[in-house]
């Protein structure tokens, strides 16, 4: 019963899938900012994205995605711990 | 996938370091402090004719590498735990090898015969052009981890 609650199929697990998301996603980021003074980096970087029809990366962009994702996972957070609460007042019955 | 009490499936997989974001900025800060420290070197030594070796002092150049970020490789989950997982890291730091301008100046003590002195192969303003660039660069990587350390500090008020 309290799986189905805080299992699998519910909202709560779809919200932890969307922080790992945005933390891998912010991962990322610090990873190409990180990286941002290689130039071998930059190259193969470039490549890649070419490849895929992608421009190439810049810090402003990394940045903007950087604010995007800390948002993101700001709301994320909010509606996890809105879940949580909604299941905490369930279970003391008020 | 194992199955635990009440039919909710176990983790199988490594949970991941939380603070392995802040790890790979502040290897980007590392990587940036180390540039600047070549740049305050080249600056320092830009009227250097005689460096450790007896030869006018070299421009030193910072290389970077790349750091395998295993998360860009999916399905590598299991074998996370082994890598160092992602940032940059200095390779070394290496001299320009090409010579430095030749100045007429028969009273220097390092003047050939004819009066010339070779200088140091350092140009102060693509120094400084480096300098503003690492400085940017310094920055931008603060700035991810102040915003990494606000995620965590939000996950745990979860």
């Amino acid at each position: 019963m309290l799986a189905r609650l805080i299992g699998n199929d519910t909202n709560v697990a779809r919200l932890k899938e969307g922080l790992d998301a945005s933390s891998r996603n912010v991962r990322g980021i610090a990873h190409r900012v990180a990286n941002a003074g290689n130039a071998d980096f930059a190259r193969t970087l470039d490549e890649a994205r070419a490849a895929t029809g992608a421009g190439p990366v810049d810090l402003e962009r990394e940045m903007v995605a950087l604010a995007d994702e800390q948002l993101r996972f700001e709301a994320l957070a909010s509606l996890l711990q809105g879940s949580y609460q909604g299941l905490r007042s369930a279970v003391r019955e008020r | 996938m194992r199955i635990g009490e009440g039919g909710v499936p176990l983790p199988t997989e490594r949970i991941r370091e939380p603070l392995r974001g802040l790890g790979i900025a502040a290897s980007g800060l590392s990587a940036q402090r180390a540039r600047l420290d070549a740049i305050a070197a080249n600056i320092a030594n830009a009227e250097t004719t005689r460096g450790v070796d007896g030869t006018p002092y070299r421009r030193k150049v910072v290389r970077l590498e790349e750091v395998a970020f295993e998360s860009l490789l999916p399905g590598t989950g299991a074998a996370a735990g082994e890598g160092e997982g992602g940032g940059v890291r200095v390779a070394g730091v290496e001299e320009d090898a090409t010579e430095g301008a030749l100045r007429y100046d028969p009273g220097h003590p390092d003047a050939d015969a004819a009066g010339y002195v070779r200088m140091p192969n350092v140009d102060i303003s693509s120094e400084m052009v480096d300098l503003m660039s690492t400085r940017r660069l310094f920055d931008a990587n603060a700035t991810v981890f102040q915003a990494m350390k606000s995620i965590l500090r939000r996950a745990t008020q979860i």
